[in-house]
């Protein structure tokens, strides 16, 4: 984090702390009460600052069960996708069949799916997890798709030249060559994927082994909007530590080889 | 130097694409001798580089047949390996990997892999840059890597396709005489397309001359010039422009079939 961040998130929370004070209305609270609400939701109940909320020491269970959600949904959608990326460029006629009905597809969101997938899954991970899946699928299979194709027609001509044939010419040459389009597809559909496990989450408010978009939800019913604003900055950050530090350095590793 | 290594029985290639039939090589004939340097010249979409492709097997002739001493070639081998005008290095794999590629794919042991492609490394003048990435490299430096890659899988046939086609005139020029060297210690056929008369005149035993498309041969220049060839001699002069004059008349035609003019009409223009 260089000097100029800082200093923009400084000017920020302070902004944001006047303000607040200024109008003095409670559904807009300043950051220093977002921030100790944010340690009551971490801290056990008998540890808090605030006068014990009811979510207090809820925060960390909540971030754990949506992530693993999340992530459930984000490598089978994500794998799914891949895999028929690959397919589509082994079999060119199955990938002309499939397009009409995935350009239709595509453009429906993941939280569209989430009222058939509660009807199919009750109040189970797996209402939550597939929604992520249709979120994570479409994109990754696109972008392979895509990728696959503007491989350079000489570097496959070089590669079988040489010999690359079978499994071998996937595993040496197509995938790596894709490896780029794979990985931005893979950004996208996890900004997708966490958008949708959240908003489904909230939908869904399940019974047992609530998430953070469940959290969310309970926090606003008790109108306590210092606490909902400190969740939100959790998904906030979470969503961004995992895109930026897990996959944005993957993408540095490969363009940096990849690219001149 | 007199049996035949590659031979071309009537091939053809037909492309079709929406709708439109295209004759890209039509019965064409060539023998490649054994050992042979032999140098592919023609007008820009004669055919040249399907012609290579179909040498290589990367495309099936339409028809006809093309042998390998004297046996039907159906699939690609890194016995014909080819090199590529825009060097298709890998760029996810160092200098050392890519040389490595053709033998990984041979299963050649780890050891072997190494110890043949760091020798190769070497021949073409690139021994310290194994581990470098192809961004890293100029663009005479990627298709020595290229050549490297081409010869450390030990091809009998060497298919070269417009090489030098994208460097710079000294590069050129120096990789052309390194390539000649190559030839003389490695003693392998070459078939090498170019669109530089001079070029072919250099490297060339003998100079097949395509004509526009569909591609077929037109004439065989058989080049007696003795090694190493002074571009500016009289000599080569007198062989280049010998192959120049027949050219000419060849690309006259393709743009007379481009632009349905008379060639009338257009050596007219010329002038």
């Amino acid at each position: 984090m260089n000097a100029r961040t800082i200093f923009v998130f400084l000017v920020f929370f302070a902004s944001w702390e006047l303000i607040s004070r200024s109008l003095g209305n409670p559904i807009f609270p300043p950051p220093s009460k977002v921030f100790l609400a944010l340690f009551d939701l971490v801290l056990p109940r008998n540890l808090g600052f605030l006068s014990a909320p009811v979510e207090s020491g809820k925060l960390v269970p909540s971030l754990l069960n949506t992530l693993k959600r999340v992530l459930m949904g984000f490598s089978l959608g994500s794998l799914a996708g891949f895999s028929l990326g690959i397919l589509n460029f082994r079999f060119e006629s199955l990938e002309k069949t499939i397009d009409p009905i995935v350009k239709v597809l595509h453009p429906i969101p993941g939280v569209s799916w989430i009222p058939i997938s509660f009807l199919a899954f009750g109040e189970s991970d797996l209402a939550v997890v597939f929604p992520v899946v249709i979120a994570t699928f479409f994109p990754m299979l696109v972008n392979t798709t895509s990728g696959m194709k503007s491989v350079e027609e000489d570097l496959i001509l070089a590669a079988r030249n040489l010999g690359a044939k079978g499994i071998r010419f996937y595993s040496h040459v197509l995938i790596p060559a894709t490896l780029p389009f794979v990985i931005s597809g893979l950004r996208i559909s996890w900004s997708y994927s966490w958008r949708t496990s959240i908003a489904a989450e909230m939908v869904l408010s399940l019974a047992k082994g609530g998430g953070l978009g469940m959290l969310h939800l309970t926090s606003m019913y008790h109108l306590d909007v210092a606490s909902a604003m400190a969740i939100m900055l959790t998904i906030g950050v979470t969503g961004m530590a995992l895109d930026h530090l897990v996959l944005g350095y993957l993408e540095r590793r490969t363009l940096e080889k990849w690219e001149g | 130097m007199s049996s035949n290594k590659l031979e071309c029985l009537s091939v053809s290639k037909l492309y079709e694409k929406n709708g439109n039939r295209i004759w890209a090589v039509k019965n064409l004939n060539l023998e490649v001798k054994e050992g042979e340097f032999l140098a592919i010249v023609g007008p820009s979409g004669c055919g040249k580089s399907t012609l290579l492709k179909l040498m290589a097997s990367l495309e099936r002739p339409t028809e006809g047949k093309i042998l390998l001493d004297g046996k039907e070639l159906r699939d690609p081998g890194p016995e014909r390996a080819m090199v590529f005008q825009y060097f298709s290095l890998f760029p996810w794999c160092t200098v050392l990997e890519n040389v490595e590629f053709g033998l990984k794919m041979l299963n050649v042991e780890e050891d072997e892999r190494r110890e043949r492609a760091l020798h190769y490394i070497k021949l073409v003048g690139l021994e310290g840059f194994e581990d470098y990435y192809p961004r890293q490299l100029s663009g005479g430096m990627k298709q020595r890597v290229a050549l490297a890659r081409a010869l450390a899988v030990d091809p009998e046939v060497l298919l070269m396709d417009e090489p030098f086609g994208s460097l710079d005139a000294q590069t050129r020029n120096f990789l052309q005489a390194e390539l000649l060297k190559i030839w003389e210690e490695e003693k392998k056929t070459i078939v090498f397309v170019t669109h530089s008369i001079i070029e072919a005149v250099y490297l060339g035993d003998r100079v097949v001359l395509m004509t526009s498309r569909p591609g077929r041969v037109k004439e065989v220049f058989e080049i007696d010039i003795e090694r190493p060839r002074d571009k500016g001699s009289p000599e080569f002069s007198r062989v280049r422009s010998e192959i120049l004059s027949s050219l000419k008349k060849e690309v006259l035609k393709t743009i007379s079939s481009e632009y349905s003019l008379d060639l009338k009409e257009i050596a007219e223009m010329i002038r």
